[in-house]
């Protein structure tokens, strides 16, 4: 009897692990969603917190694209680039220092680059959302580090109400990671006084395959 | 310590707490602040794309430990030893 539930057992994690795991919608094979919004609905933000200040920065200038097979998440690639300079904190001092050379310099490399590498663990909340972690090489300050991301991703076929916001499918990112500033050589001499060495980053994006 | 000094220094100490209770009801903060990040609300179709609220910068000045409520401490204490001082019993010389 053992023998028996131990095979079930095995039998139905390797189906799950065979199987290829993504969205149940009327689009199947190949999808390009692009995340260009000219109406800057996309947003980036940037947390810090220590004990003495918690800042949070903004974006909504994000390019980038992504390619998948709908019906396997797995086979998830393209970047995305979020625009270092103008990530805006709500203190205009505060934002020029950000981007001066002894911060993230944003002359020399004005864009964050995450681009994606592998797919894991992915799991179908919905007929048409799933999550999952991403990993990816994530770029700024001239130096580029493996991190793990966890994904939310929800798959809108196109309807009336899909196309108030763009035409085609649309599809709706959420991402949330952490780097960690001295990995990526910033290391300004208030590091860990006003701004944490570790800070969180969140994605809210909403792409489209409309040609 | 006569009884002006002791005064002086009671009124010193209600300005204080005063204003370190007007400190807090502002949200205690530590930094003063020129404004707020909150939250825009939510269409229906960006709650179906699982997205999280939209982030928007309101300015509104919110008073912080430095350099306001430091400062206006520091001016009060400052003040109050001041007046102790010129309030203080000044002895008669014996001729």
């Amino acid at each position: 009897m053992k023998v028996i539930i131990k095979f079930i057992v095995i039998a139905v994690i390797s189906a799950v692990a065979i199987f290829p795991q993504g969205f149940n919608v009327k689009a199947t094979g190949g999808q390009t969603f692009s995340f260009e919004d000219k109406y800057g609905r996309n947003q980036a933000t940037f947390f810090s917190t220590t004990p003495l200040e918690d800042i949070t920065g903004i974006t909504n200038n994000i390019k980038g694209s992504v390619t998948f097979n709908v019906n396997d998440f797995s086979t998830l690639n393209g970047k995305i680039s979020i625009s270092v300079a103008s990530i805006k904190t709500g203190i205009d001092l505060r934002d020029e220092h950000l981007r001066s050379a002894n911060w993230l310099d944003a002359e020399s490399y004005p864009e964050a680059v995450f681009e994606i590498k592998k797919v894991s663990d992915i799991q179908v909340l919905e007929q048409n959302k799933l999550k999952a972690q991403v990993t990816g090489d994530f770029s700024t300050h001239g130096v580029i580090k493996e991190v793990v991301a966890d994904a939310t991703v929800t798959y809108l076929d196109e309807s009336e109400d899909t196309k108030k916001r763009a035409a085609g499918d649309l599809l709706g990112v959420q991402v949330k990671f952490n780097i960690i500033l001295s990995d990526f050589d910033v290391d300004n001499m208030v590091l860990g006084q006003k701004v944490s060495d570790d800070i969180e980053i969140s994605v809210n994006i909403v792409g489209s395959n409309a040609q | 310590m006569n009884n002006k000094q002791k005064i002086a220094l009671l009124i010193g100490f209600i300005f204080i707490l005063a204003f370190a209770g007007y400190w807090q009801l502002s949200g205690g903060e530590i930094l003063s602040k020129d404004g707020v990040w909150i939250e825009k609300e939510q269409s229906d179709l960006d709650k179906l794309l699982g997205l999280e609220p939209e982030m928007e910068f309101k300015e509104q000045f919110i008073i912080g430990l430095i350099p306001h409520t430091l400062g206006f401490t520091g001016i009060v204490v400052a003040i109050t030893g001041i007046l102790l001082f010129f309030l203080r019993t000044k002895k008669k010389e014996n001729k």
